[in-house]
């Protein structure tokens, strides 16, 4: 049986070659223009629900992975980002980035938006969450 | 008409309920069991409670890229990482089963 050669595949090429061609940090900051910094419903680890976080507009935004793939006849491509804020520390000199959470952007093959997933630290300071009275 | 419950052990295969803000939903019986294994909490009720939403940053019913449907219920933090497509029919949005990750 032929053994899938993955190691050296054309397809790691090809794949570097598209994501150079993609502003993906553009692509990210559209989203957050276009939700306004503010994630409109969102459950936490322990299943609170929060009906608004609005997150800082000073965020620095870090990609960590892109990928390519496709269900069924649909393509996609997927880029996921850690959300970072410098933080001013009041006895060093430079500023610290503190992460504040995750985002998934999926887009289709025309870099159109499909969907998105967030991971955020609801324990950070640097997070502004509003939670619905009950 | 009935209101929509918030867990998926009080829905009865397609039964029409009404949202609060009076939208008509309806559920195939294969939808129900989705929701039951992995919607445990109801998050996906809460979003289809919360009716159409804009499609970034929201949870709520967004456009449905699928093909014949028109919407999708989109959860957004811990359990955000299933939408259930539905289709309008006659008024109704129906879920038949569709679930994908995005």
């Amino acid at each position: 049986m032929t053994q899938l050669e993955l190691k050296n595949h054309q397809v790691w090429q090809d794949l570097t070659k598209v994501l150079e061609t993609i502003d993906s940090n553009t692509l990210a900051r559209e989203h957050l223009d276009a939700c306004n910094y503010t994630v409109g419903g969102y459950w936490d680890e322990e299943d609170t629900y929060y009906e608004e976080i609005i997150l800082p507009h000073n965020l620095e935004l870090e990609l960590t992975s892109s990928s390519i793939g496709f269900t069924g006849k649909e393509r996609f491509l997927q880029l996921k980002f850690i959300l970072k804020v410098s933080v001013d520390v009041s006895d060093k000199l430079s500023h610290k980035p503190q992460k504040i959470g995750e985002i998934v952007l999926i887009f289709n093959e025309n870099l159109e938006f499909l969907d998105e997933h967030w991971v955020l630290d609801v324990d950070s300071p640097l997070l502004e969450l509003k939670r619905k009275h009950p | 008409m009935e209101a929509l419950p918030n867990n998926w052990f009080y829905i009865q295969p397609d039964t029409v309920y009404q949202t609060t803000n009076g939208l008509l939903v309806s559920f195939a019986n294969e939808q129900i069991k989705l929701g039951i294994k992995y919607d445990q909490k109801g998050k996906h009720l809460k979003a289809i409670e919360k009716g159409e939403a804009p499609g970034r940053g929201n949870i709520g019913l967004v456009p449905s890229q699928e093909e014949g449907y028109n919407l999708k219920s989109k959860v957004l933090g811990k359990g955000g990482d299933r939408r259930f497509h539905a289709k309008l029919i006659d008024g109704v949005l129906h879920f038949p089963s569709l679930a994908t990750e995005h």
